[in-house]
């Protein structure tokens, strides 16, 4: 059963119905309106976006429903992020935001881990500075401002 | 040995004794020590590093062509380093750094995770709130603390989030809050926005929302120290902060939960724990010219006794002896005092009993046949113990006799008391539990295979430590045995229980400490003892650990580095004896 969805900018992409409830929003959708085939209109989601979003969907179109457990520190969860989702997640940095907005529109929870977990990944190991760089942030604090704040942390750095 | 309840303090106390001469802290110990209170400027350092690696490429490698139809979702960058590393201009045209091997596939090179390309943008700044903390969540604690709060203002209010830390907090291993006595603000101070919620907590300060950052260049004060009814400054910058906290204030009223600084609880749990790691003895009280055998302390003074017969005063902060107490003819065994009462134990067989304000003995009880070896005391009764088996209970307001407890096969070596009971170790192997009213014993808590040093009690557990190298937790009701802590390798001569910790201290030269519920140690303090710990002490807030060494030493280990360190480095040695 294909289902038809529509873009933001009004482009239609025709996915299986297995694929297109990857996403537990347009799942309860399909549901609620039961088997029609009007097409799903997603205006929270431009087709660039939906693309990606429909790729990733795809490609997992066959893994298990990940369990929900809010209380799971994410940190413990595995934090590799398996190679073809790495490589699907070299993106740039709009689109990279832009996937993550969708996935948690679209309720799509590994892909949002996907994507918050590439973006925290990218914020380790990197000094302040070194982060404002990669993602282009002005540095609004006074020189007072910063010190007080290391001094503040010193003790987080000893470990 | 029996403890002493301060809320609000974590010192350890230990004591042993030996005739070995103790050395005293290497310079570079003393060194390292003080510096760890320098900032590390660790951002700079690594940054001026990176530059160094990465030279600004002297050709612009084009982008490859892209298919026209799509929109700019790949793009293609020839180095391996990150790009626009020279100056942050937003670029759709990534500025390449060195690198090797471009890549002609298509593909981007994504080493390090580094190398985002494209137009850069704050993720974090620009994403809803919730979601920037779901990203935050996936850190450490150090990049936390010391990176993601340092980028901008924005990243700072996101980093210090609350229930961020309270995450941090509650996913570490071992690490628990006890839920505290509460102190409720009216509600009116809440909805103006003042949370006061106040708790005796263990770790005192730590209750109060985080301060805004314009608190940071408002005060001259550090904004983490907090007092226990502080205001929580509500900016109007940073309305999204000014939402959480309204919507947390409002939770505290509505569901009366407590609210905690979690990012300060975390602080300050790091910080113990660090510093229950550390360092050798940094202080010396030297005074007694033979064995120290026991003590107590609280904020204000150190109490200990001695072989050499008398009772000495320390004063806590200035480490020096204040007073010095006779009486006994004997060594002193054993000792408890509370704001009203001091009480003394002695090899000469009798219990003392001191008035603490003006340091008089009131009265001297006389009853056992042999040693005094253990004392305890309520507003009820006097409990003391001794080599000849018995236990005597005394009424502590007339100091008369009240009953002779007989059972125990050997010396009774510890005895606590608790409304009314009393659990005693002795050398029989057994813990007993007895009843005053009943004048009789009323349970046997029968396990440890060989003599009990030490026993704790506050009325529903009971913890013993014995020469089988063991210490034993039991249900008091039941007499059942919950648990079996092993690890120590030798006569476990003194416990402190509190609050389901277990401090213990050993023979086996060392000191540790225990989960209580879960069976787990937590800490082993191995370094720096070089002989039998006698005495431990603790209560939970701040850490001093103290190691014991010489006969007549006394060692106050301070890692409180930032205070009481810079002073102990200069004690003076009282006494030096042999």
């Amino acid at each position: 059963m294909t289902i038809t969805l529509t873009s933001l900018d009004n482009l239609e992409f025709k996915v299986d119905k297995d694929v297109a409830e990857r996403s537990v929003l347009i799942k309860n959708m399909i549901e609620d309106v039961g088997e029609s085939d009007s097409p799903i209109p997603l205006p929270n989601v431009t087709s660039a976006v939906l693309k990606k979003v429909i790729e990733y969907c795809e490609h997992h179109r066959h893994d298990p429903v990940p369990v929900q457990d809010e209380s799971d520190d994410p940190r413990k969860r595995s934090n590799d992020i398996e190679e073809w989702d790495m490589k699907f997640m070299q993106v740039d940095q709009e689109m990279l935001f832009e996937i993550i907005l969708a996935a948690n529109y679209l309720d799509i929870k590994p892909l949002l881990d996907v994507g918050c977990k590439t973006v925290a990944n990218i914020i380790k190991g990197k000094t302040p500075e070194e982060i404002r760089k990669v993602f282009n942030i002005v540095n609004d604090f006074t020189p007072e401002e910063e010190a007080q704040i290391r001094k503040e942390n010193e003790w987080a750095e000893d470990r | 040995i029996t403890s002493f309840d301060l809320p609000g303090s974590l010192f350890v106390m230990a004591i042993s004794n030996t005739s070995s001469v103790f050395t005293s802290p290497s310079r570079s110990e003393l060194s390292s020590v003080a510096s760890a209170g320098t900032i590390a400027m660790v951002g700079e350092a690594s940054l001026d590093k990176d530059s160094e690696a990465v030279a600004p490429a002297t050709s612009v490698t084009e982008s490859h062509a892209r298919p026209e139809s799509e929109t700019n979702i790949v793009e293609e960058c020839p180095s391996s380093q990150h790009c626009g590393q020279a100056d942050s201009r937003p670029d759709n045209n990534p500025k390449p750094s060195t690198g090797s091997g471009s890549q002609q596939s298509g593909a981007l090179i994504f080493a390090n995770s580094s190398s985002i390309l494209g137009p850069q943008t704050d993720i974090l700044a620009r994403l809803p709130y919730e979601m920037a903390i779901y990203i935050l969540r996936h850190l450490d604690l150090k990049t936390l603390a010391t990176c993601a709060g340092l980028v901008s203002r924005t990243w700072y209010r996101l980093a210090n989030d609350n229930e961020l830390w309270k995450g941090l907090y509650l996913h570490h291993k071992n690490w628990r809050v006890k839920t505290p006595t509460l102190t409720y603000t009216t509600s009116a101070a809440l909805t103006t926005g003042a949370a006061g919620v106040t708790a005796s907590t263990g770790l005192g300060s730590s209750v109060i929302p985080t301060t805004s950052l314009s608190d940071i260049t408002a005060q001259a004060t550090q904004a983490t120290q907090t007092t226990q009814t502080t205001q929580t400054t509500q900016t109007q910058e940073g309305a999204q902060h000014n939402t959480n906290q309204e919507i947390e204030n409002r939770e505290a009223q509505d569901t009366r939960i407590l609210r905690y600084d979690w990012k300060q609880l975390t602080r300050e749990r790091t910080v113990l724990e660090q510093r229950w790691k550390s360092v050798p003895p940094k202080t010396r009280l030297l005074g007694h010219t033979d064995s120290v055998y026991c003590l107590q302390f609280d904020r204000t003074k150190i109490v200990t006794g001695s072989r050499d017969r008398t009772i000495k005063i320390w004063d806590a902060k200035t480490l020096q002896c204040t007073q010095t107490l006779h009486g006994h003819s004997q060594s002193v065994l054993c000792l408890q005092f509370n704001d009203k009462f001091l009480i003394t134990g002695s090899s000469d067989n009798s219990v003392i009993v001191w008035d603490i304000a003006t340091l008089q003995p009131i009265s001297h009880l006389h009853g056992h046949m042999a040693g005094v070896l253990d004392v305890c005391f309520d507003d009820q009764y006097i409990v003391s113990c001794s080599k000849d088996t018995t236990i005597i209970v005394w009424d502590i307001h007339t100091t008369t006799h009240v009953v002779t407890l007989t059972g125990h096969r050997g010396p009774v070596n510890a005895v606590q008391l608790h409304k009314g009971q009393i659990a005693s170790a002795s050398g029989d192997g057994l813990v007993k539990l007895w009843d005053i009213g009943r004048r009789r014993c009323i349970r046997n808590f029968v396990g440890h295979e060989r003599g009990l040093a030490c026993v704790q009690f506050d009325g529903k557990t009971i913890v013993s430590g014995s020469n089988d190298n063991t210490i034993r937790i039991w249900d008091a009701d039941t007499g059942v045995c919950i648990r079996i802590l092993t690890g120590h390798d030798n006569l476990v001569r003194t416990l402190h229980f509190d609050r389901g910790i277990i401090v213990s201290g050993s023979y086996d030269y060392s000191v540790k400490v225990w989960d209580a519920a879960t069976g787990e140690r937590i800490l082993n303090l191995d370094n720096g003892h070089s002989s039998w710990v006698f005495d431990v002490q603790f209560s939970m807030e701040r850490i001093i650990r103290f190691v014991p060494a010489t006969a007549t030493r006394l060692y106050v280990l301070t890692p409180k580095a930032h205070r009481f360190l810079g002073e102990s480095t200069t004690v003076s040695f009282l006494h030096c004896y042999h």
